[in-house]
């Protein structure tokens, strides 16, 4: 079962497995003047144990509501894409597979974002735009095989959030073009990838969903793939410390080739989460995930016991 | 001291601390006497660090058992709530979480700071801090 597709981690087999899960991260961030900052952030994971740059970026806070960020950072696709790796941040042990994994999750380049209100709700809003190349691309290794050098370049998206109460949604657009060299060929797309969410939460419970489609197009005969995926899933806090969380996601295909082999798979999962601290827990997930495709990956059951922990001290970020 | 007296502070001793009242507080010098719920909330979230009127505060939070009280009753949070929000906030590099000061301190910081904002024990205040009021949305 592929976990995270952009890092290649996949659990196989049926021992035991720490790689697939595991990651540390270290943040650091400066701030000069109350507008000026930067902020870096390196990755560890059990798949890759060095350290990947996430993020090093400058950032200029112009006007009250408006900053602008020049550098690499995470590219925001979809609603957990930039603090994906941050376990204490959401309910389950890991965000679906069927809506979080795409062959680049990074960008050399700039944002502009605005973060205001109006009539009552809370306003975010961003332009972005860069481009991101990474060689040998775990990615396409889950799908191909093949050492694939991939360039997203020209990336150019938008996203808005509005929150207000218990309730929050964002919508986002990307367009890129696309190039991947497997040395034996070059082929290139261009990738339009929309998405929406909206979450609830209220004293106890929590409601999460997401759903997404990104079309490729190939330049070159003009081949077009669409992939559709969705999650949702709702939890409930039974106590002041114990919280369960029910998901199910899905991701399929459909492919102007009648000769491709399409991708369709889905994920039930139950959470149950015990928080040590307000920034510590442990987590056990069940996962049930249906391949009904080719058998590109096979049914899979999937325990995962997790333990997360994030620390900040509010006077050193500053 | 008759019994009825004694047993009536017997009483008082053993059911614990009264809730603590929480206030806002600022500098004794500053203008500012009102802050709705929505201000409030949007301030200490790290949303804004501007009033309407346009002018700068700070915020300061109170390390501690204040902190949890301040959350729960005025941000109407969990701790774990407000936790993944800022973990959220933090690790997205969107917001920085206010400056935490011990609750021994904070009076002082705030009688020293013109634009500060923080909270403390109703019980606490003093002639050198200013006490504004919360109001509903």
């Amino acid at each position: 079962m592929v976990l995270d597709w952009a890092n290649r981690s996949v659990y196989e087999g049926n021992d035991w497995q720490l790689e697939p899960d595991s990651k540390a991260g270290v943040q650091l961030t400066y701030k000069p003047t109350s507008t000026l900052g930067f902020a870096t952030q390196l990755i560890s994971r059990g798949e890759k144990p060095e350290p990947d740059l996430q993020w090093a970026y400058l950032s200029w806070q112009f006007r009250p509501d408006w900053q602008l960020d020049i550098g690499r950072k995470r590219i925001p696709l979809y609603f957990y894409s930039e603090f994906q790796d941050v376990g204490t941040a959401y309910p389950w042990v890991s965000p679906p597979s069927e809506v979080y994994g795409w062959e680049s999750t990074n960008y050399n380049g700039a944002s502009l974002r605005y973060g205001g209100e109006w009539q009552d709700v809370e306003v975010g809003a961003s332009l972005f735009g860069g481009q991101e190349r990474v060689d040998d691309n775990p990615y396409m290794e889950v799908f191909y095989n093949l050492p694939t050098d991939t360039r997203w370049n020209d990336i150019r998206g938008a996203d808005l959030e509005l929150s207000r109460d218990w309730w929050r949604t964002r919508v986002v657009y990307l367009q890129t073009n696309t190039l991947y060299d497997d040395n034996f060929s070059i082929w290139r797309e261009d990738l339009d990838a929309y998405g929406i969410a909206f979450n609830g939460q209220g004293e106890r419970w929590q409601f999460l969903s997401e759903a997404g489609v990104v079309d490729r197009r190939g330049k070159d005969g003009g081949n077009h793939l669409r992939s559709r995926f969705y999650s949702v899933g709702a939890g409930y806090q039974v106590q002041e410390r114990w919280g369960v969380f029910a998901n199910f996601a899905n991701y399929d295909e459909a492919y102007s080739d009648p000769a491709y082999e399409i991708i369709r798979f889905a994920t039930t999962s139950l959470t149950v989460q015990y928080d040590i601290s307000s920034r510590q827990n442990l987590k056990l997930q069940y996962d049930y995930h249906l391949d009904d495709s080719f058998d590109f990956t096979g049914d899979a059951d999937l325990l995962r016991l997790s333990w997360n922990m994030s620390y900040w001290s509010p006077n050193l970020l500053r | 001291m008759n019994l009825r007296f004694f047993l009536a502070v017997a009483a008082l001793a053993l059911s614990g601390p009264l809730h603590a009242e929480l206030v806002l507080i600022t500098h004794p010098g500053s203008g500012l006497s009102y802050l709705s719920q929505g201000q409030v909330s949007r301030l200490f979230l790290g949303q804004t660090d501007r009033l309407p009127n346009g002018s700068r505060v700070t915020t300061l939070t109170v390390a501690g058992a204040t902190r949890e009280q301040f959350v729960r009753e005025i941000l109407g949070k969990t701790p774990q709530q407000i936790d993944k929000y800022w973990a959220r906030m933090i690790f997205t590099g969107k917001a920085t979480p206010p400056r935490e000061v011990s609750a021994a301190d904070i009076r002082k910081v705030v009688a020293q700071t013109p634009d500060a904002i923080s909270y403390l024990d109703r019980s606490l205040v003093d002639d050198s801090v200013k006490v504004i009021t919360l109001t509903a949305d």
